[in-house]
């Protein structure tokens, strides 16, 4: 007598006596197209796996719907679309006994795999280091001489700041909607002597404050730390810690020391990348 | 699928949460308009990249229901970046059963001065479901001042 198990409707063994397929959670009959037991939850729900707003999931008897074309089966409790959203080992499902599962949140969890798919394609095309120069060739020309501009400018006169070198200049660049770039530059940060003041700062108020909201999806932040000095101190030109604190993921995060003449790229971790600014603005 | 659902009658650690009421000058100042009962959402935040790079403003969303869910969404008026993030939480709404309406929502996202070196976090006020406030205070780098050792 063999004893070699029978795979069946939606891949289930089939018990070789009563002709019953085993789905886990309880026993299909091929011949009356039903399940032999009532649906079941490990939490008591007054029905189980059941979307209030459909009725067919109300029959605690039928498989997935009565719509074996398009939802399907895998544990004898939900049909496909509830174990894309919790995922398939169903350990995840926080709730899932007593929660209805809608139409749309199957769509949605689609939707949310496919992105998660593409989004993890994407990290491993991404997965080459970092470096400088990679980072600088995503800055667009725009953007780079809207940065050397904020150099100039935070080493020139700017308000109590008579003698330049005493004050951060700083800006944001981004895309619209619509796709546009736009370079937003802000208003000088504060004039400080380092001798008197423990930090300069910036906080990165628009010049232009309409341009700056219509900025969809920010792509660059930038600073500049002002190469201004006196007997005994002069200001910080790399990444700070409140730099780091303040970086937010997304963006590429820039500070341009104005005194050694160097740009550097951080983020809110220990990324310490840097370049010449020359080499930066592809003069070099 | 996370959820991260929030009930709203729970308050969080670190952010400033008040639920209905008439908490505020610039809020319950709502004509009584019908609207239905929400019974969960994630609580709305300020989104950091909004106010890194300082933008605040109004959001006004058109909201429609079909008597339970949000089924659709559409901004009247405020900056992208502020109607994403509020549509973002809208989303995450879920309402008891109710007749299905249309409703105008306002997110109202406030900086507050004076600026802090770094990230803190903000209070947010709910008068469901036709107004929130969320404020945050400013952000600014701070960048130190460097003793320069001599010359030996």
């Amino acid at each position: 007598m063999s004893c070699a198990p029978s795979y069946k409707f939606e891949g289930k063994e089939r018990d070789s006596e009563t002709q019953n397929d085993d789905f886990g959670a309880r026993y299909y009959s091929w011949r009356v197209g039903r399940w032999l037991s009532a649906d079941w939850s490990a939490v008591p729900a007054p029905v189980p796996y059941a979307n209030l707003t459909n009725p067919q999931t109300l029959n605690l008897y039928a498989m997935v719907r009565d719509n074996p074309e398009t939802f399907a089966d895998l544990d004898g409790h939900r049909d496909l679309g509830a174990l894309i959203a919790c995922g398939p080992d169903g350990g995840a499902c926080s709730g899932i006994n007593s929660t209805p599962i809608t139409e749309s949140e199957i769509e949605a969890a689609a939707v949310a795999a496919a992105a998660a798919a593409a989004a993890q394609t994407a990290q491993t095309a991404s997965a080459q280091p970092q470096t400088a120069e990679s980072l600088a060739t995503q800055v667009p020309s725009a953007v780079k001489s809207a940065i050397m501009s904020s150099v100039n400018a935070s080493n020139a006169p700017s308000g109590a700041d008579t003698t330049g070198g005493f004050h951060e200049e700083s800006g944001v660049a981004g895309t619209t909607a619509a796709g546009a770039l736009v370079v937003s530059p802000d208003k000088p940060g504060p004039y400080g002597n380092p001798d008197t003041s423990d930090h300069l700062s910036t906080t990165h108020k628009a010049v232009n404050q309409s341009e700056r909201d219509s900025i969809a999806n920010v792509t660059v932040m930038w600073h500049v730390h002002p190469s201004g000095q006196t007997a005994t101190h002069n200001w910080k030109q790399g990444p700070s810690v409140a730099d780091r604190r303040a970086a937010v993921t997304g963006p590429i995060n820039i500070v341009v020391g104005a005194r050694n003449r160097t740009v550097y790229f951080y983020n809110g971790g220990n990324m310490n990348l840097h370049m010449s600014l020359k080499q930066f603005m592809g003069t070099e | 699928m996370s959820r991260a659902k929030v009930y709203l009658i729970r308050k969080f650690l670190g952010v400033g949460l008040i639920v209905g009421g008439t908490l505020s000058p610039a809020l319950g100042q709502t004509a009584k308009q019908e609207t239905p009962l929400l019974i969960a959402g994630t609580i709305p935040l300020y989104p950091r990249m909004a106010l890194a790079a300082q933008i605040q403003g109004t959001v006004k969303i058109r909201v429609v229901t079909d008597g339970k869910r949000v089924v659709s969404l559409e901004a009247e008026s405020g900056p992208p970046m502020l109607v994403k993030a509020a549509k973002d939480n809208i989303l995450t709404w879920e309402f008891g059963e109710h007749k299905p309406m249309t409703f105008v929502t306002t997110f109202e996202y406030v900086i507050e001065e004076p600026a802090e070196c770094g990230f803190s976090n903000g209070a947010s006020v709910l008068n469901l479901p036709l107004e929130v406030r969320i404020s945050a205070k400013g952000l600014k780098t701070c960048d130190p001042a460097v003793a320069i050792k001599p010359h030996l």
